[in-house]
């Protein structure tokens, strides 16, 4: 374990994406991590089929059973299965992750890129702008969208990817300034390869690690702000449910029936603790200091 | 310095106006309003009322109002609550969120940099596993989760603590951890791998060589270099708390800033809206300033051009 | 398999890793939260009653009130959360028992009523004082009155006042004098009401808080501002201290209240805490005495009943329906309605769903009314109502346009939407999208017609069948539905002209039994109220419109010798 960890790397390149995420995945626990977000969105997006019940099934006789063989997470107050409910609750919380984490990916590269490429007075006032973007309170400005146009999931995914975008930016534009300059990048230019060309065959690429690294820990982020929107009542409208909207109805009946609440969070905290935990990972791998 | 602050006071103003227009914008555009409604009031009374709040005016001369009013600091009066001015409102809920704000930062700092540098001065042993995975989990887990489990656990059953409501020190405790514990996790890691760092550097080796005791070197020599990103997390820091407050204030039945602005929004109270939005903006921009001076203090080597 | 398996420990000695973090350590780390979860809660003290029994220290009463007030000012006020804050700063010319409601002396002493029924004199007792030491005099009653009823003060109750001579006229501004309006001061203690028609509940509208008296010289000087604390003046048992929005209204015992003698609090706390499973905490924890008006969660009802002292369920003349929008295709259809009527199995939602006492029926005025029967409505039948449906031209919901469901955010609310959309999708084949929003906006939707279906309660203002039928009338302001039906009509006001009770009761079943034909509403159930009540509070009384004089309560230290009956004395 340890030599794998430690090889000394200082002298090399940065390593690639692939290399490190080879590294990462050798280890035992980063694995386990990358085990337990694979089963989980497998299971999620095999919902329609491998959930036992119908995620909407009303049966007002069942109401807020324990767990048991039939119901393995237990049923809610209005009897409808939790598991399905979870399983389901996992395709939108996961979807509002990966989809508001691109959303981010996509602004804030292109924004981060052109700004780190073009340098000078551009970059200047570009990253100025986001410096003036940074004290702008998101959240409430999401809060306010939802509330005033009507929480679709759609504005869900576009209005968390906007928040996020801002951090992107700064760490593309970083690593933009620092490769402008290198070797293969002045050759492109050489060649006469235009501005788009070189940003999206000749950066991006080369830039891949970082981002990853970043995108990795932000779909925790986004999970975790679908699901503070739910607690307000502004996720996804019912019978539909993601983890966050399971979590905080069950989260005033803790004391009646805990399995309500505590599936659903084990679930999520799984999730985003293995994302988390593997984005650190991945983080250390591709740092060369390491 | 002082034209520092000075320059970054002036760049705050477009941002304000920022703010203020998106925010009145997206309002204005959204579908329905605040005094459609009373059917049963003949038309002519309708017309009255909407006199009365300036909503019968073109939009621009509206908006030009509402920003001339804002320079003057007057946003009016809310639309929910006919008694109240936003300013009363702000003046009334502001104090209360800043408080639970200040004492959850409290519980993070006080237990998130010691754990930090037990964990780094151990590391590598269980100590240092322990408390990281701990940490680990613990930004795993929503507040929501969370604040009814303490107050399960410490409210009613053990009765040592009010469940909720705010004014007394001992409702205090419950709301600062719920509010502070995602905040103490994430300063503790940062505080570990920075000092780790740190105590890797020359300078320390150097110090250790000559015989410098371990608590001299971390507090002489390390603590500074070890609290600077923990400095810095701390204005994003706040404003994640003022935002991560609503939660903790509709759990604990706070009467703060947060809970008025989430419930504003959703009666479409616009001007007590609008006030907060604008005063949370406001609010953010001196915390990222307080924040980056203090950070100069720390590291005199950094120069603002 | 090379490398020697590694276990969870050997990992963490290794210092490979910077934390365990397997599949089942990151369980084995939440299930011993699962199990202490569970271990606390059985061992948590069994007992007959919820939570801690001790009263308070002081001579204090506290109540969590629900939503914070919109309004202080009686003649402005609409909810019942307003309402118990001005029942206990403002006295009306009578007040209501406190266990029958019943109208008793108050401000007035005592009254005449003209044997046409269409005159009441009502005669003031002279003790009567403001808290501010101003006497209360019968022009304060013809100010107050007026002043709900004048267009310009646009006060969403000011229908209450229309059994009153040319009351409706003036408040739509077709009668410009004032004076001309069926109130009048004879003298200072002598109020003379004349009415436009002989209705039988008047009497119990002086109980109403919309015919409080207010201090004109108070209500002229600050305007809006006059309910502040600072400003307000009250003739109630009762005065404003503090009120903190969104957290608490505090009041202290009116020294100058007539009947101060009898008033045994000295402080009254009523918190305004929205979240129920917060409330329900402090109930628990002993912070807050009395939950009134449903403010128990709807998941903790099911679990009270039958096991906690402390713990009621009262019948309530209320109803609880759909409000259906009328105005537009496909609810402008009458078979849509009944199919949509005869899809909803009432007994399920009670029964099954809710579990609080709550009383199924398509009726859509509430049962518990002494002297009225609700005539027979849609009760369930899914045959009935698919062949309904196919017969307006939607078989088996085909081609049924998407429609919406709207209901305020609350927890009971969202279930019984669940539940409806999924008995409507599974009996009629037809998808309905859910909607909610916050109560102040949700009450905007549909006041504006901007709903499809919108959910409604309607809690009686008196008890009368005609508090809720007067809701259908065409001309209501309440009426949300876009219904109107001529025949309706002149029932409703045939019943208002007739004098004979029984034959009045006759022509209000007659138009009840039209909206449980066309249903422009859909009815759902009778409430009941969910009530904590700590059993220290003595002289709160299970009433079946929910109102609750709080003048003589009084907490009993003893109760523990002389048992928990709200009847008992605290000396």
């Amino acid at each position: 374990m340890s030599s794998l960890a430690t090889t000394p790397v200082e002298s090399l390149p940065a390593p690639t994406l692939t290399t490190s995420l080879r590294r990462v995945i050798r280890r035992p626990l980063m694995a386990s991590c990358a085990a337990v977000i694979l089963i989980v969105s497998a299971a999620s997006l095999l919902a329609p089929w491998i959930a036992p019940y119908a995620y909407d099934a009303i049966d007002l006789k069942l109401a807020a059973t324990a767990p048991s063989a039939a119901h393995w997470f237990g049923t809610d107050v209005l009897g409808r299965d939790l598991f399905s409910r979870t399983l389901h609750g996992g395709q939108i919380s996961l979807a509002v992750g990966i989809v508001g984490t691109l959303v981010s990916l996509i602004v804030g590269v292109l924004y981060g890129a052109i700004a780190g490429y073009k340098g000078g007075r551009v970059d200047e006032l570009m990253m100025r702008v986001v410096d003036l973007l940074y004290s702008l309170p998101y959240l409430f400005l999401v809060i306010i969208l939802l509330v005033f146009f009507s929480s679709s999931i759609l504005m869900l995914f576009v209005a968390l990817g906007l928040v996020q975008w801002l951090t992107m930016a700064r760490i593309v534009r970083g690593q933009v300034l620092s490769l402008r300059n290198a070797e293969f990048v002045q050759a492109a230019r050489l060649f006469g390869t235009r501005t788009p060309g070189i940003i999206f065959r000749h950066l991006l690429p080369n830039m891949a690690g970082p981002i990853v690294v970043y995108g990795t820990l932000t779909v925790p982020t986004v999970i975790l702000q679908e699901a503070f929107l739910s607690f307000l009542g502004l996720g996804v409208q019912p019978p539909r449910a993601s983890w966050g909207t399971l979590i905080s109805d069950g989260a005033g009946v803790m004391s009646l029936f805990p399995w309500l609440a505590f599936f659903p969070a084990a679930i999520l905290a799984a999730v985003l603790f293995s994302l988390n935990f593997l984005g650190d990972g991945l983080r250390e791998a591709l740092d060369p200091r390491s | 310095m002082i034209q520092f602050i000075l320059r970054r006071c002036l760049i705050s103003i477009p941002v304000m106006f920022l703010v203020a227009t998106t925010t009145f914008f997206i309002m204005r555009l959204a579908p329905g309003g605040p005094f459609l409604s009373e059917r049963a009031i003949p038309p002519e009374i309708q017309a009255n009322i909407q006199a009365k709040y300036g909503l019968d005016q073109p939009l621009l001369v509206q908006y030009g109002k509402y920003l001339y009013n804002l320079a003057r600091f007057d946003l009016g009066p809310s639309y929910k609550y006919p008694e109240r001015t936003v300013n009363e409102i702000i003046a009334e809920g502001f104090p209360v969120s800043l408080q639970l704000g200040l004492a959850a930062l409290c519980f993070a700092l006080g237990v998130g940099i010691p754990t930090g540098v037990l964990a780094a001065v151990k590391q590598g042993r269980a100590v240092d596993h322990l408390t990281m995975g701990v940490i680990l989990f613990g930004i795993s887990v929503p507040t929501f989760v969370t604040g009814p489990l303490l107050v399960f656990v410490f409210s009613l059953t053990l009765y040592w603590l009010p469940p909720a409501l705010w004014g007394s020190w001992d409702q205090m405790i419950l709301p600062a951890i719920t509010l502070g514990l995602p905040y103490a996790v994430y300063i503790a890691r940062l505080t570990r791998s920075q000092l780790i760092d740190v105590l890797k550097q020359d300078y320390i080796r150097t110090a250790r060589a000559k015989g410098v005791s371990e608590f001299r070197i971390l507090w002489k020599h390390a603590r500074n270099s070890t609290l600077m990103p923990v400095v810095s997390f701390l204005g994003p820091a706040l404003a994640d708390l003022v935002t991560g407050s609503i939660v903790v204030e509709k759990i604990f039945a706070i009467p703060g800033l947060g809970r008025y602005f989430v419930e504003s929004a959703f009666s479409r109270d616009y001007t007590t809206v609008l006030g907060t939005v604008v005063f949370y903006a406001g609010l953010l921009i001196a915390a990222n300033l307080v924040v980056d001076v203090a950070y100069k203090f720390l590291d005199p080597r950094i120069e603002y051009s | 398999m090379e490398r020697t398996p590694l276990t969870a420990e050997t990992v963490a000695a290794t210092g490979a890793c910077r934390t365990a973090s397997t599949r089942h350590t990151a369980l084995a780390r939440l299930l011993p939260v699962l199990a202490l979860t569970l271990l606390l809660a059985s061992c948590r003290r069994e007992s007959e009653y919820f939570g801690k029994t001790d009263p308070p220290e002081e001579n204090v009463f506290r109540f969590n009130n629900g939503a914070e007030p919109e309004y202080l000012d009686p003649g402005m006020m609409t909810a019942n959360t307003d309402e118990r804050i001005a029942a206990m700063l403002f006295e009306g010319l009578t007040q209501k028992d406190p266990r029958t409601l019943q109208p008793m002396p108050g401000i007035a002493e005592r009254w005449e009523i003209a044997p046409d029924g269409l005159t009441y004199t009502f005669f003031l007792r002279r003790g009567a004082q403001w808290s501010d030491g101003h006497t209360v005099t019968a022009h304060d009653f013809v100010y107050a009155w007026t002043r709900v009823l004048d267009p310009k003060t646009a006060s969403a109750f000011a229908s209450i006042l229309y059994p009153i001579l040319n009351a409706e006229q003036f408040n739509q501004g077709k009668l410009k004098d004032r004076s001309q309006v069926g109130v009048e001061a004879l003298d200072n203690y002598t109020l003379r009401v004349r009415l436009q028609d002989p209705v039988p509940y008047f009497l119990y509208l002086t109980t109403f808080f919309t015919l409080y008296p207010v201090p004109s010289w108070i209500v002229e000087k600050h305007g809006a501002d006059w309910t502040r604390p600072e400003h307000v003046v009250g003739n109630g048992a009762f005065r404003l201290i503090e009120h903190r929005i969104n957290d608490r209204i505090v009041l202290e015992k009116n020294p100058r209240y007539y009947n101060a003698a009898q008033v045994r609090l000295d402080r009254v706390i009523a918190y305004a805490v929205v979240d129920l499973y917060t409330a329900i905490n402090l109930y628990e924890s002993g912070e807050v005495d009395w939950m009134p008006s449903n403010s128990v969660p709807s998941d903790f009802v099911p679990h009270m009943q039958g096991r906690f002292r402390d713990y009621s369920s009262t019948p309530q003349l209320a109803s609880y329906y759909f409000t259906i929008n009328t105005t537009h295709p496909p609810f402008d259809n009458r078979l849509v309605r009944r199919a949509l009527a005869l899809a909803i199995d009432r007994r399920a939602i009670t029964d099954e769903l809710l579990r609080g006492g709550q009383i199924p029926g398509s009726n859509f005025v509430p049962v518990g009314l002494p002297g009225y029967q609700s005539p027979p409505g849609p009760d369930y039948n899914p045959q009935e109502a698919a062949r309904l449906l196919a017969e307006a031209g939607y078989p088996g919901g085909k081609g049924f346009p998407e429609m919406e469901l709207s209901f305020n955010t609350l927890e009971t609310h969202k279930r019984i939407a669940e539940a409806m959309q999924q008995m409507w999708e599974k009996n009629l084949g037809i998808r309905i999208r859910l909607h909610n929003e916050e109560w102040a906006s949700f009450i905007k939707t549909r006041q504006n017609k901007e709903h499809d279906i919108a959910r409604q309660g309607w809690i009686a203002d008196y008890p009368d069948p005609a508090a809720f039928l007067d809701l259908m009338e065409s001309t209501n302001g309440n009426n949300d539905t876009g219904w109107k039906n001529a025949k309706y009509d002149a029932l409703m006001t045939a019943s208002r002209k007739e004098t004979d009770p029984f034959r009045r009761i006759e022509l209000l079943q007659q138009a009840e039994s039209i909206v449980l034909d066309e249903l422009p509403v859909l009815p759902l159930y009778s409430y009941s109220v969910n009530t904590l009540l700590k059993p220290y509070v003595k002289g709160i009384y299970p009433t079946s419109l929910d109102m609750h004089p709080l003048n003589e309560v009084c907490i009993d230290r003893r109760w523990r010798e002389r048992g928990d009956s709200p009847d008992g004395h605290c000396e």
